[in-house]
Formats: C-alpha cells, structure tokens, sequence
C-alpha cells in the first residue's frame, strides 16, 4: 500500500486548494493517497494558545502519515514529527496542494532534518 | 490584608511604589513585601537585606517510569497537547505542560508517575520589622505562573491578619492575574500616555473579570495627556493621587534607595494609600 502523504491547506477543499505555509496553525490537511485525497482534516489545534503544533503532529500521527508537506514547521512540531518517525517535506510558500504533491513526487522538496544545535 | 499593585504596561512604577510603602507601613503594622514579578524581581534592590533563606521551588511533570503500551490515554486526557503516545513511549513537553497530573491518572499501567522539576526559588529574608518574600524563576523556565502562585502563598500563609504588599508582574497574563488572585486591594499604576491608558484598560478589564476591589495612582503625572483621568473618572475607579516626575524621585530610585522621604509628593500619595487601606479594612464594602 501506498504512502500517505499530508499537505497543510489554507481551505478545507480539494487538491487545489492553496497550501497553508504553516503546519502547526494551519487551516487543515489534506491526506492523499495514491493521488486520491482520502481525508479533508480541519486543524482543530489551529486557535489553541499553546500547544499548536504538537497537537497538529498528534493529528499526523492518528491519520496515519508517513510524510507531510509544508511551509514550516515549529521546534515543537519538529522534535514530535521526528520522534513519530514522519518526514517533514519543506515546500516554497505561494503552491497549490497539487503542486506542492508534484514537486514532492519528484524529489524536488527539501527534508527538514531535526536540527541538534547542542 | 492582601494588596497588590499591578499594571497592565511595564515600568510604570509598580516597584517604586510597592517598595516605598513597604518601609513606611512596616514602621506601624507587621508587613510582608512579596516580589511576585518572578521573571525580573527588582525589590531587593531597594528593600536591601543581608541574610536570606533560600527554599527551591518545583513543580511536578510527568515521567515514564513504567513500561508504555502506547495506548494513548495520556495523550487524550491532555488538554494542553503536551504529551504526546509513540509506540511504546511518550514524549513530553514541560513547556507545555501545566502539572495538572491527568496523564498519570488516567494511565492504565501506571507507568507515568509525577517528578518534581525544579523550577526557581523563593527567598525570605528580613529588614528591619519588615518580611520579604521574593520569587527567582530559573534562567530559562518559560513557566511563571506556578512560582508566582508559590510566593504569594509563602508570603501570606501564617501571616494571614497582617499586611502583604504583592509587587505583581506587568500584563494580564496568567502570572499577574496569579498575583492579583487573592488581593483585596488592587492598586493599578499607570501613566497618563496613550500606551499608559491602553493597558490600564486592560488591567481594569482583567480584575474586574477577577472581582476585585481596584484604584489607581497616576505617576510621572505631569508628562502626557489627561484621558487616564478621564478614564478613571468615567469608570468609577478611585484615583489616590499622582506621583510627579520629579528628579528627586528618579535619583532616589537610579541609586537603589528609597524616595520617601525625599519627595512630598510621594509621601502625600503614599498616605492616601495608606488611608485607603484604613478604609478598606475597616469597612469591607467599599468600593
């Protein structure tokens, strides 16, 4: 079976939808696989005070993921994502869902490696 | 008697006030100083002791000392998102984390106990007839409030017919409104600015959602406008007098000593504090 792959979206739409360039508060993800999108999930961690991004990445986890697709991610986001084992693929701001995917698909996207600065 | 001064903008003369009142009242009442601004506490500086007690001050966090099935429970039970179920460990934020020990309650293996974390200190020390309590958050906690709760309750337990002065920290986050808890006299300083009057709205707004007794002194009176006065007059809140900004007050306070008896005016707005005080603690219906 296919990897799932998750991309943050500013709407809760479709793969055109733009990608949100944020992971922790984004609007939602979209779950593709197989280029089906599987799951339309809205971020139900998006107006939290703290804790954004470690509920985001719990979220990743209980969809199932093995990689997600955005703009940025938070330390805290960072250090669960790594700890789940799930990839953090870093796209340009200003794509679309469908473009971030493609670009993905051809190796183009950067891996955000946990960075250990001490 | 618990008062505390606050404000919603830094540097408006909380300190400055709190400290100078302590000296006077303590020459007439037992009084306690509690430095509750835990992040930058100052009043040492002015309220200078030699000896003090150290005491280590902790909160508890979550630890897996047990074996983890990954079932996921503690991740649910977490309302703060800061602990998060792998296979067969958790992860666990401390920043995140406010102690509230669901986690451990609700894990099945009991495998998650709670630690203590060391997350500051509170330091008691004596001047004079005066009692001072301050709290010392540790270089790098990013959690306040805890230990700002801690030094209140130090300060007051076992003195609770006495007088407590709470020199609170600056905002309406959690840790000044831990701070202001248990007051029964807010004294709000502010300055007569624009940014002055913004963020006294704000900390008006947030004792009130706290019902608590409030009223205000204006210091560095003569710079800026007049709408804090206005505001304070169209909000029923009592002003007890303006502070001017007066170079004696200043050198007083860039030399780490204290004003009173340097500045008439200070002392005028000191007594008024005072009298309020009086009135606040011989009728308890006050507004």
């Amino acid at each position: 079976m296919a990897e799932r792959i998750a991309i943050t979206v500013s709407e809760l739409t479709d793969l055109s939808a733009p990608m949100d360039p944020r992971f922790g508060r984004a609007a939602g993800f979209l779950v593709v696989q197989d280029g089906e999108v599987l799951t339309v999930s809205k971020n139900s961690a998006v107006l939290a005070s703290h804790g954004a991004g470690t509920g985001a990445a719990s979220l990743m986890q209980e969809l199932g993921v093995g990689k997600v697709i955005s703009g940025a991610f938070g330390p805290k986001a960072s250090s669960a994502l790594t700890e789940m084992g799930i990839t953090m693929l870093l796209a340009p701001a200003g794509l679309t869902a469908a473009e971030a995917l493609e670009r993905a698909g051809r190796g183009e996207l950067q891996v955000q490696a946990l960075r250990v600065i001490r | 008697m618990i008062v505390s001064f606050a404000s919603g903008k830094g540097g408006t003369g909380k300190t400055m006030l709190a400290t100078n009142l302590a000296a006077v009242l303590s020459a007439r009442l037992t009084t306690t100083y509690v430095d509750a601004d835990v992040e930058e506490p100052n009043g040492h500086l002015f309220l200078r002791h030699d000896e003090a007690r150290l005491e280590r001050a902790a909160v508890s966090l979550p630890k897996l000392e047990g074996v983890c099935t990954g079932c996921g429970a503690c991740q649910k039970a977490c309302a703060f998102h800061a602990i998060l179920a792998l296979k067969d460990r958790v992860m666990a934020f401390p920043e995140l984390c406010h102690s509230c020990g669901a986690c451990c309650m609700v894990c099945p293996e009991q495998a998650l106990v709670e630690r203590p974390f060391e997350i500051g200190s509170l330091v008691h020390a004596r001047l004079g007839a005066l009692r001072l309590v301050s709290g010392r958050l540790d270089v790098g906690q990013a959690r306040a409030t805890p230990l700002v709760e801690a030094v209140v309750r130090a300060g007051v337990r076992g003195h609770e017919d006495e007088m407590i002065l709470v020199d609170s920290p600056p905002g309406t986050s959690c840790a000044a409104m831990a701070a202001v808890r248990h007051a029964d006299l807010v004294v709000l300083v502010t300055e007569p600015t624009p940014f002055g009057l913004n963020d006294l709205r704000l900390a008006v707004e947030m004792c009130r959602a706290m019902e608590r007794r409030i009223v205000a002194v204006v210091n560095r009176a003569d710079l800026g406008d007049g709408e804090v006065l206005h505001y304070l007059e169209r909000e029923g809140i009592p002003m007890l007098g303006q502070v001017p900004f007066e170079r004696s007050i200043a050198t007083a306070y860039a030399r780490g000593e204290l004003a009173t008896t340097r500045s008439g005016a200070l002392r005028a707005v000191l007594d008024a504090i005072l009298a309020h005080i009086e009135l606040v603690a011989l009728d308890g219906s006050l507004p």
